[in-house]
């Protein structure tokens, strides 16, 4: 040790270095192994044997995980302590916070992501072993004998499923693929209507002058204080007498007009200056064109974030879609209702609702990658005033 | 630009979606027949045998098919209600047991009886066939029955000296039942060697809810409401005797884990790890447990006063009164349910009959399900009342007051037949 060095330092350096050696052993460990159960499902074939055959071959493996997970904790290590050993003296306590901070943020990441990490691990357990905790290591929850079997009942791609469906095509409609295709189209019609009707709303609301503005703006927000499980029934009823029973149209026609969505966008068109409307009229600008190039991209933020909020409602809705499908016609089952299926009295069907949950959060998931910037931008809208 | 493109892309992506995906219609085969549609909440295996059963039947019945549809379990009350309301609804169903009441209430089902049903209803187990009595009308038959009995973690049976070390598989199942609790003292004695706090280890686990309480309150000979659904007797010595014996479990005798609370290791997850060596279950959960690979066991609920007992689950299917065809229904769901059918249904499926005849006739390999078939003969009857789950929304907290401590048994069950009698059975 050199002269300079503060044996505080190192000391609290040896700790967190402790703690980081650990954190990566044991989750790139769980992730190689992760990345060997998935290599051992896909080479094995369908049933219990199968799953015994996948867990030998897991076995096998289990040297190559734990290998690959031992080099990686040993060159974070080198990496961190040549890093640690180059910084000038008088940065090594800064250094120390950062990677105080960098583990204190892993741990959050491995929080926020473990239910995912469960779901899709649980998605290759075969049935009856979904509650099983290992013993030796509870936080192992990477199946032992994995199986595809889950995925292929989801699809339908298993010999039972195949059997069946030929016999009969329209139970074989009956899969996931419908079900999410058929929720794809619904939430994502609906979450596109939704907005541009509410944005157009809320245009009217906040810059156009109106007889009795205010006093109809305070009667829709007094709609949100009533119950929507109220309007379940009447809306039904329309639905039946307008011939919608068991479409897509069903789904979300009744809900297309959302006070919440109004609400939220007038709040933030209050604060677009009124000085930039005037200066595109001046410029001859129709009422549609102030409308499209002016407003619509000032509030795009919080517009994404409405069409998000309405996706994520629409993808996830489950009594009203329940009610409005007609289960003779696949083509009229959403996703929530889809999954529904393999709930029975007493159990549940715990590694099938586990895969078909992996496709589902996929779209959400996307859209939430391509939208955060904008969505993030919208939710934090308005915390500053200025 | 780049933004831009991308919400091009997205929209033409969108359009084919919907072109490729909107239609909603789908080719139907109509051949003549008279359709009878039967909303189910069957699984996958269920589907299969039911569709061979319905062959069989409209062999029989040239005129008619029968369409089954299969609904969510979890939705199907509301499903059913909204249909109903708008006349959507199917000619005959398969129900929860508790929702049968209801609909006779609101006068949705038709009345078994006016189509000769006095004269099978024997065939019927009478605990399952008693969920479809309302007011001693019978509007509706048992399709599938189940009850729940008590299941033993034999390793932990074994680590505690309760049985021998070299007892275990299979085979030596007889054996291993003549070393179980006969009684709830017996249980006591048995509890109190299985458990080892120090280890998170108890020998018993419960749910508190009225449904699986039954089976404590059915040994004691407790009884819920009246035969003729008027008054509650939920307060009865019997009952209090029940409850007080459920919470000594508990506070006094420490052998139980506490899975009643809130985010407490349930029953089934803590019996799968080795931490609870004993459960109520039914036989739903057979092969689970199997494919865990567990060692375990199952025998009969241990006997209070009145003996060994249990509760009764499953399904009833019901017919509807906006059905055209009620008599060919009627005709279809007896076939359903007719000993040979159900020998079929039993021994393909591994469930429980729900008729008589078919007790003889079922033989299971699995030597459990004979435990189950031995438990069900002494099922005690269900409480019949309009809104079942208004009725464990009333009881629950105040058993769970008990079981934690804040009320007596008498004072608890006082207060909820209070409640039950003014909210349930007297509005």
């Amino acid at each position: 040790m050199s002269k300079d060095m503060h044996p505080g330092r190192v000391f609290a350096f040896m700790i967190l270095l402790a703690i980081m050696i650990t954190m990566s052993y044991v989750i790139s460990g769980q992730l190689f192994k992760f990345g060997a159960m998935v290599i051992s499902a896909f080479t094995t074939g369908e049933g219990a044997e199968s799953a015994m055959q996948a867990g030998e071959l897991m076995h096998k493996l289990t040297p190559v995980h734990n290998g690959l997970a031992v080099i990686v904790a040993i060159v974070m290590t080198i990496c961190v302590v040549q890093r640690f050993l180059r910084t000038k003296n008088e940065m090594r306590g800064a250094f120390l916070k950062r990677m105080f901070l960098y583990e204190a943020l892993a741990v959050g990441v491995v929080v926020v992501l473990f239910p995912f990490f469960w779901m899709l691990c649980t998605s290759f357990k075969p049935s009856g072993q979904e509650l099983v905790i290992s013993k030796t290591n509870p936080f192992d929850i990477v199946p032992s004998e994995p199986t595809l079997d889950n995925f292929r009942r989801v699809l339908k791609t298993d010999a039972a499923s195949v059997a069946a469906g030929a016999l009969d095509p329209i139970e074989n409609k009956k899969n996931f693929g419908t079900y999410f295709l058929n929720s794809l189209l619904v939430a994502t019609t609906a979450a596109f209507l939704v907005t541009l009707f509410a944005s157009m709303g809320a245009y009217v609301f906040s810059k156009k002058e109106l007889p009795y503005k205010q006093q109809m703006f305070m009667l829709l927000l007094a709609t949100m204080m009533i119950p929507g499980m109220m309007f379940m029934v009447p809306q039904f009823f329309m639905v039946c007498k307008m011939g919608l029973f068991g479409t897509k149209w069903a789904m979300f026609l009744p809900h297309l007009a959302s006070v919440f969505g109004i609400f939220m966008l007038k709040q933030f068109m209050d604060t677009i200056p009124d000085s930039l409307i005037e200066a595109a009229q001046i410029d001859g600008a129709s009422e549609w064109q102030v409308f499209r190039v002016v407003i619509v991209p000032l509030a795009l933020p919080i517009i994404l974030t409405l069409f998000l909020l309405t996706f994520l409602f629409h993808w996830s809705n489950f009594l009203w879609q329940l009610i409005v499908t007609n289960f003779e016609n696949p083509l009229s089952i959403t996703l929530p209702v889809g999954l529904a299926l393999f709930r029975g009295q007493y159990t549940s069907e715990l590694g099938l609702i586990m895969s078909a949950s992996c496709f589902s959060i996929v779209p959400i998931a996307v859209l939430f990658l391509f939208a955060q910037r904008y969505f993030i931008e919208g939710m934090t809208q308005g915390a500053v005033k200025e | 630009m780049k933004e831009r493109n991308l919400i091009i892309i997205a929209v033409i992506a969108y359009l084919a979606l919907v072109f490729v995906g909107w239609d909603d219609s789908i080719a139907t085969s109509p051949d003549g027949r008279t359709i009878l549609t039967f909303w189910h909440t069957y699984n996958d295996q269920e589907e299969v045998i039911l569709r061979e059963i319905i062959k069989k039947w409209e062999t029989g019945n040239p005129k008619f098919t029968i369409r089954p549809v299969r609904i969510p379990f979890d939705g199907h009350k509301p499903k059913l209600r909204t249909a109903l309301t708008v006349g959507q609804g199917p000619d005959m169903a398969r129900v929860d047991w508790s929702f049968v009441c209801e609909l006779a209430r609101k006068n949705a089902v038709v009345d078994l009886g006016t189509l000769g049903f006095e004269t099978i209803r024997a065939q019927y187990l009478p605990a399952a066939i008693g969920s479809c009595n309302v007011g001693g009308k019978f509007y509706g038959l048992p399709d599938q029955s189940n009850c729940v009995a008590m299941f033993y973690n034999r390793q932990m049976f074994r680590d505690a000296g309760l049985l021998p070390a070299t007892a275990g598989d299979s085979a030596e199942a007889g054996e291993f039942e003549n070393v179980l609790p006969k009684t709830w003292e017996e249980f006591i004695e048995f509890g109190k060697k299985l458990t080892d706090e120090s280890k998170g280890q108890y020998a018993f686990a419960m749910l508190n809810t009225l449904w699986w309480n039954l089976t404590f309150l059915n040994t004691y000979g407790a009884r819920i409401v009246s035969e003729d659904g008027t008054k509650c007797l939920i307060d009865s010595d019997a009952a209090v005797g029940a409850v007080e014996m459920m919470a000594s479990l508990f506070a006094k005798h420490k052998i139980e884990a506490g899975a009643w609370r809130p985010g407490a290791i349930t029953p089934e997850q803590g019996f799968v790890n080795g931490k609870y060596a004993m459960i109520m279950m039914g036989p739903w959960n057979l092969a689970k447990f199997k494919n865990a690979k567990m060692d375990f066991g199952v025998g009969l609920i241990p006997a209070g006063p009145a003996g060994t007992s249990t509760n009764v689950g499953g399904t009833d299917v019901v017919i509807f009164k906006g059905s055209k065809y009620a008599e060919a229904c009627y005709s279809f769901l007896t076939f359903f349910t007719n000993a040979e059918n159900q020998v079929r249904w039993c021994t393909a499926l591994n469930q429980l009959p729900i008729n008589l005849g078919a007790y003889d006739l079922v033989k299971f390999e699995d030597q459990h399900l004979m435990t189950f078939m031995e438990q069900m003969k002494h099922a005690g009857p269900n409480p019949v009342v309009k809104d079942f789950g208004l009725l464990e929304d009333l009881v629950n907290p105040e058993i769970e007051a008990v079981l934690s401590g804040q009320k007596n048994a008498k004072e608890a069950l006082g207060s909820a037949a209070k409640k039950v009698q003014e909210r349930l059975l007297d509005s």
